[in-house]
C-alpha cells in the first residue's frame, strides 16, 4: 500500500512538473517579439521590420495586414496566382525568399511578415527592355500594384482551398515554423486568420474591386483605409467622391531639407517624423504594435539618402540653357537642381497653392477632411507621437525636385506620363495611357506608357477621364517655345 | 514546539492583512484618487479645456470614450467619430472642445462650458471653419452626444473583451488596470450610463433638442431637485456668453438670474458639477494667483472681457449707414445695445421655454443648496422673455429663444412667410439673408430637422419690422451686421 500511495503522488509530482514546465513555455512563447534584424541598414530598410506584424495578443491580434509567414508563402500556390507575387511588381531579390519590402518577426510564437517602408518606395527602372533592372531604393514603386495585391491576400486567405490541412501539407523542409506554430495551425490558427481577414476585409470593402476607381500601379489611396482601419469609419456612409483619394507614392530620400515644409500631395503635415508614422499606419502598424526603433532607423538614413542620379546620358549644353528657362517658370515654387544639398531656392517652395488656382484634380484634397484630423489627433494617445501636426489646407503643396526623373507618372494623381507631356497644355497631354512599365523614356523623361503588356505581367490602363484622375491644371510653362522645353527637361535631368 | 504553529499563524495574518492593505491601495489609486486637473496658462484654454469638476459624478473613462465611436459607429447619427456630432476639435489636440480629462482613478472626460459655447463658422464649403469661443454651439449635437453614450452602454458590444480588445490597439494598459477595467471600470461605466439614460426620460416625452440647442433647466428641476414630472418643455437655443459684464438685463431667455455669477453656478450645476467639487472650488472665489484660484472664476473672469465677434464678411457701410435710423425707429426700444431691456410676456412666441422654472422648483433648489457657498441669491421668472440686447448677433442665428427661425432675413417677415422646416447645424453662412444656411444637401447631411409645428418649435410672435418696405429690411440687415 505504502508503495503504491509514493508511486502515486510520485506521478502525480511528476505531472505537475510537467504541466507547469508547459505552461511557463506556453508564456515565455506568447511573450516572443524577435524581429529578423539586419545589421546593414540598407538590408533593414528592404527586409527590416518597423512593427507592421500583428501583435499584442494570439486570441485578438492587433495591427497587420498580413498572414502569417506560412500562409503567406503557400497563398500563390493553393490559388494558382500567376507568376507569384512578382506579378504585382514585388521585387525578389537573389537568394531571398520574401520580396523586397516585406519584412519577418516572430510575435505570439508565431513567424509573421509584415509590410515595410520599401514595399512603396522602391522602384525599378530599366534602359530597355533587353536591359537588366536597377533596383532603385527611396524611388516611388511606380511599378507596385498594391490594391491588387491586398486583393489577392484577402481574397486567398478567405479561399475554400486554403485549410489548415493543405497549409501543413505545404510547409517548407527547413526553415519551417515553430512546433508551437504547427500546434495552432492544427488548432484554429486558420480559422482565427480568416475571422481576422473577414473583419479587415469588410471595413475596406468600400474601396475594394470597382467600387471606386482603381488605384492601379504605383498609387496608393493613402487615408481612406485609414479611416476604415484605424477609426473603423463605416465608408459606405461617406459620399461616394470622399472615397475617390488614389494618388502616386512618393520619393523618400533627402528628407532633411524636408522638415518643416508641408508634406504629403495635399501638405496636410509639416512633421516628417509625424509624416513617417503615419505612413506605416498604412504599411499595418498600430499604436500598440509600432517598432519605434526600427523605424527611427529607416527614418535617420532617409533623412540623408541622397536622390539617385540620371543614369543616362545628360546634354550639359542643353540643360544649361534650359536652367535659364526653368528660373522663369518653375523655381519659385519648386527650387532648382541644388536641393539635392539641401539648397531651397524659391520663396513658395513646401507651401500649399489652393486648388483653384493650380487646377488639378481634387480628388485627393477632398478625401483628406478636418474631421479626419480630428480622429488622428488621438493617435499614439498618452505618448510623445501623438500626432499634432496635421491640418486640412485647401491646395497641394510645392514639392522639391530631387530625382524627379525617377518620379515619373507626374502631378499628384500620376496623370501625365512625362515630363514633356506635363509641358503641354491639357488637350495635348496623353488622355489614356499605361502605368507600370519600367523601361525609360529618355527622350520624353519619364517611363515608355504605351506597352500593355509584356510577358504575361499587364500594366495598368490610366483613363484620364475617370474621376480621380483627371490630368488638367498645373498649365505652368506649357505655352514656351518647344525649344525652351526640351531644354528645360534636360535641366531637370540633373536634379 | 508550541511556538512554531503560533508564529505561524500570526505570520499568515499578517500576510493576509498586508495584502490586503496593499490590494486596497492599489484600488482606491487606480480607482479613486482624483489628481489636480491640468492647468491652462490661459483663461481662454482653461475656458475651451478645463474642468469644471463634471468628472467625477459624470466623467466616461477615457479610454472608453476614445474607443466607443470605433465599436459602435452606427449609432452615431454620421461617420467620422464625435465629430459626426458637431463637436469641434482645435487642431492638433486630442480631445474636443468642450471636453476636459482629469484622472479619478483613472482617466475620465465630461463635459464643460465650452460644450455648448464654442461656435464655427465658414464662408463656403470649401472654407476651413473659424472657431469663435463663447458664441452658441449652432453645430453641436448636446441631447445626441449624451444619447449616444447612453445607447451604446446599453449595446451588447458594450462589454469588457470587445472594449478592451479595441483599446489594446492604441494603448498599453497594465494587467493591473485591464483586470480593473474588466471588473469595475466598464461594468461600473455602463450601469452608469444606463442610469444616466433612465434620469433622461424626460427628453424622450418631449421634441428632439437638434443641433445647437439644449434645455438646461430640466435636468436639474427633474434630475437634481428630484421634482414631479410636468408638461413644459425647456428646449433653446444656445446663447452667447459675450458682453456679459455690460448686461443689464437678466441672465438666460427668461432673465432668471440677475448676476453672471449666479448664472455661472447654475449653469455648472446643470451642466454636472459635483457638489463637493463646488464646495472646494467656491472657497478659491477670492484667490488671485491663477494656478490656485477657482476654475469657475477663471471662467467667469474670461466672460467679464470676452467681446462680440465682428462680422467676417463684407458689409456695405452706405448701406448699414441707411439701416442705422431703421433700427432705431423699429427696434432699440427694446434691443438697444446700452439699455435695459424690458421683459415682455407679450412678444407672442412660443410660451413653453418660460414656464420651465417653477415656485416649487426655486424652493427645492433652496433647500439642495443650503448653506453652499455657491448658492444662487434666487430665481426671478415670470413666464416672459427678456429682449436682450444685440451684440454679435450675426452669429445667434438661428433666430428667437428657440431658434424658430433660421435667419434675420426670415425674421423680418410674418410667420406663415418663415420657413416651417429648416436644417440646423451646419456652419456654412448666408451673408445674403444673416443667419446659417439651412437648407440643400450639405445641410441635410450635417444638421438635424427643425420642424416649427412641434408644441415648443413654433415660430410665431415677434412681429417687428415684418411690414417694413424691402429695401428698409435689406438696409436693415446691413445694420444689424455690425453690431
Amino acid at each position: 500500500m505504502m508503495r503504491v500511495a509514493g508511486r502515486r503522488r510520485r506521478l502525480l509530482a511528476a505531472a505537475v512538473a510537467v504541466g507547469l514546465g508547459f505552461a511557463l513555455w506556453i508564456v515565455a512563447v506568447l511573450r516572443t517579439d524577435r524581429p529578423v534584424v539586419y545589421d546593414d541598414v540598407v538590408e533593414h530598410f528592404k527586409y527590416g521590420s518597423i512593427g507592421s506584424e500583428p501583435g499584442v495578443s494570439l486570441l485578438r491580434p492587433v495591427g497587420g495586414v498580413l498572414p502569417p509567414l506560412a500562409v503567406f508563402r503557400a497563398l500563390p500556390s493553393i490559388c494558382g496566382l500567376q507568376g507569384g507575387y512578382a506579378s504585382f511588381g514585388f521585387m525578389f531579390e537573389e537568394g531571398r525568399e520574401l520580396p523586397v519590402g516585406v519584412s519577418r518577426r516572430r510575435r505570439q510564437g508565431i513567424d509573421h511578415v509584415g509590410l515595410n517602408c520599401a514595399v512603396c518606395h522602391t522602384g525599378t527602372v530599366r534602359e530597355s527592355p533587353a536591359a537588366p533592372r536597377r533596383i532603385v531604393l527611396g524611388m516611388p514603386a511606380h511599378q507596385l500594384d498594391l490594391q491588387s495585391f491586398v486583393e489577392f491576400v484577402l481574397g486567398c486567405s478567405l479561399d475554400n482551398r486554403v485549410t489548415a490541412d493543405v497549409l501543413r501539407g505545404r510547409l517548407p523542409e527547413t526553415d519551417g515554423p515553430s512546433a508551437f506554430e504547427r500546434l495552432l495551425l492544427r488548432f484554429g490558427l486558420v480559422n482565427r486568420l480568416k475571422l481576422q481577414t473577414l473583419d479587415l476585409r469588410n471595413r475596406i470593402a468600400p474601396l475594394l474591386g470597382d467600387s471606386v476607381p482603381r488605384w492601379g500601379r504605383g498609387r496608393v489611396d493613402t487615408f481612406n483605409p485609414y479611416k476604415a482601419i484605424q477609426f473603423n469609419w463605416p465608408l459606405d456612409r461617406l459620399p461616394r467622391s470622399e472615397l475617390i483619394g488614389a494618388s502616386d507614392f512618393p520619393s523618400l530620400w533627402n528628407q532633411q531639407p524636408r522638415e518643416g515644409m508641408q508634406l504629403h500631395w495635399d501638405g496636410d503635415n509639416d512633421s516628417v517624423d509625424e509624416r513617417n508614422l503615419s505612413a506605416g499606419l498604412g504599411a499595418g502598424i498600430t499604436p500598440a504594435t509600432v517598432d519605434h526603433p526600427g523605424l527611427r532607423r529607416v527614418r535617420d538614413w532617409i533623412w540623408t539618402l541622397p536622390p539617385p542620379p540620371y543614369p543616362f546620358d545628360i546634354d550639359r549644353g542643353l540643360a544649361a540653357r534650359g536652367a535659364a528657362v526653368y528660373a522663369q517658370v518653375c523655381l519659385e515654387c519648386h527650387g532648382d537642381h541644388r536641393f539635392r544639398e539641401g539648397v531651397k531656392a524659391g520663396s513658395r517652395i513646401g507651401q500649399v497653392v489652393p486648388v483653384s488656382d493650380v487646377g488639378t484634380d481634387r480628388y485627393r484634397l477632398d478625401s483628406y477632411t478636418a474631421v479626419f484630423a480630428a480622429n488622428q489627433y488621438a493617435l499614439f494617445p498618452e505618448s510623445p507621437y501623438r500626432f499634432r501636426r496635421f491640418r486640412k489646407t485647401n491646395g497641394y503643396a510645392n514639392h522639391p525636385l530631387d530625382g524627379i526623373w525617377a518620379r515619373a507618372p507626374y502631378l499628384h494623381n500620376g496623370s501625365v506620363p512625362t515630363l514633356r507631356d506635363l509641358l503641354e497644355p491639357v488637350e495635348r497631354r496623353p488622355a489614356a495611357f499605361y502605368r507600370g512599365y519600367d523601361v525609360y523614356d529618355q527622350a520624353r523623361v519619364g517611363f515608355v506608357s504605351t506597352v500593355a503588356e509584356e510577358v504575361g505581367r499587364r500594366f495598368f490602363q490610366y483613363d484620364t477621364a475617370v474621376p480621380g484622375n483627371g490630368n488638367a491644371g498645373h498649365l505652368y510653362g506649357t505655352t514656351l517655345p518647344d525649344d525652351d522645353k526640351r531644354a528645360m527637361v534636360e535641366y531637370m535631368k540633373t536634379f | 514546539m508550541n511556538a512554531i504553529p503560533f508564529l505561524r499563524k500570526h505570520w499568515v495574518v499578517a500576510g493576509v492583512v498586508a495584502v490586503g492593505l496593499v490590494a486596497a491601495a492599489v484600488m482606491y489609486d487606480r480607482l479613486a484618487r482624483e489628481r489636480p486637473a491640468p492647468y491652462y496658462e490661459s483663461d481662454q484654454d482653461h475656458f475651451l479645456h478645463g474642468s469644471i469638476g463634471a468628472e467625477t459624478l459624470e466623467g466616461v473613462p477615457y479610454w472608453i470614450w476614445l474607443v466607443l465611436p470605433r465599436i459602435v459607429p452606427d449609432l452615431l447619427p454620421g461617420v467620422g467619430g464625435y465629430p459626426s456630432l458637431g463637436l469641434v476639435t482645435r487642431p492638433g489636440y486630442d480631445l474636443p472642445i468642450g471636453l476636459s480629462r482629469v484622472t479619478v482613478g483613472y482617466p475620465r472626460v465630461a463635459v464643460n462650458c465650452a460644450f455648448c459655447h464654442t461656435a464655427t463658422v465658414r464662408s463656403s464649403p470649401d472654407a476651413l471653419p473659424t472657431i469663435v469661443p463663447g458664441a452658441p454651439a449652432h453645430q453641436t449635437a448636446v441631447q445626441q452626444y449624451r444619447r449616444f453614450l447612453v445607447a451604446a452602454a446599453g449595446d451588447p458590444r458594450f462589454n469588457a473583451t470587445t472594449i478592451l480588445g479595441e483599446i489594446s490597439r492604441n494603448y498599453r494598459l497594465s494587467t493591473v488596470d485591464r483586470l480593473l477595467y474588466r471588473v469595475w471600470v466598464i461594468p461600473r461605466t455602463r450601469q452608469r450610463l444606463l442610469r444616466l439614460g433612465a434620469l433622461g426620460g424626460w427628453m424622450d416625452e418631449r421634441p428632439d433638442w437638434g443641433h445647437g440647442r439644449a434645455d438646461i433647466f430640466s435636468p436639474v428641476k427633474f434630475g437634481r431637485l428630484g421634482q414631479a414630472r410636468d408638461a413644459a418643455i425647456g428646449s433653446a437655443d444656445i446663447m452667447p456668453l459675450w458682453s456679459a459684464a455690460q448686461r443689464k438685463s437678466g441672465f438666460f431667455w427668461d432673465g432668471l438670474h440677475a448676476s453672471l455669477q449666479d448664472a455661472v453656478l447654475t449653469s455648472a450645476l446643470s451642466t454636472g458639477s459635483s457638489r463637493p467639487w463646488l464646495d472646494r472650488d467656491l472657497a478659491r472665489w477670492d484667490r488671485t494667483d491663477a494656478r490656485d484660484m477657482s476654475s469657475l472664476r477663471r471662467i467667469h473672469n474670461y466672460l467679464t472681457t470676452l467681446r462680440p465677434p465682428t462680422y467676417p464678411f463684407p458689409i456695405d457701410r452706405a448701406l448699414a449707414a441707411v439701416g442705422e435710423p431703421v433700427f432705431r425707429a423699429e427696434c432699440a426700444s427694446c434691443h438697444a445695445v446700452d439699455a435695459a431691456a424690458p421683459q415682455s410676456p407679450a412678444v407672442g412666441t412660443d410660451e413653453h421655454r418660460g414656464m420651465v422654472w417653477t415656485a416649487a422648483a426655486s424652493e427645492a433648489y433652496d433647500a439642495f443648496a443650503f448653506g453652499r457657498a455657491w448658492k444662487s441669491s434666487g430665481f426671478a421668472a415670470n413666464g416672459g422673455y427678456v429682449a436682450s440686447s444685440l451684440e454679435g448677433v450675426w452669429l445667434r442665428a438661428p433666430y428667437l429663444h428657440n431658434g424658430s427661425v433660421p435667419t434675420l432675413a426670415d425674421l423680418l417677415e410674418a410667420s406663415p412667410g418663415r420657413p416651417a422646416r429648416f436644417w440646423r447645424g451646419y456652419d456654412v453662412y448666408d451673408q445674403t439673408r444673416v443667419g446659417f444656411v439651412s437648407a440643400g444637401p450639405e445641410a441635410a447631411r450635417i444638421g438635424t430637422l427643425h420642424d416649427t409645428s412641434l408644441p415648443g418649435n413654433l415660430n410665431t410672435g415677434h412681429a417687428y419690422g415684418i411690414e417694413l418696405p424691402a429695401e428698409s429690411k435689406r438696409a436693415l440687415l446691413e445694420y444689424l451686421k455690425t453690431l
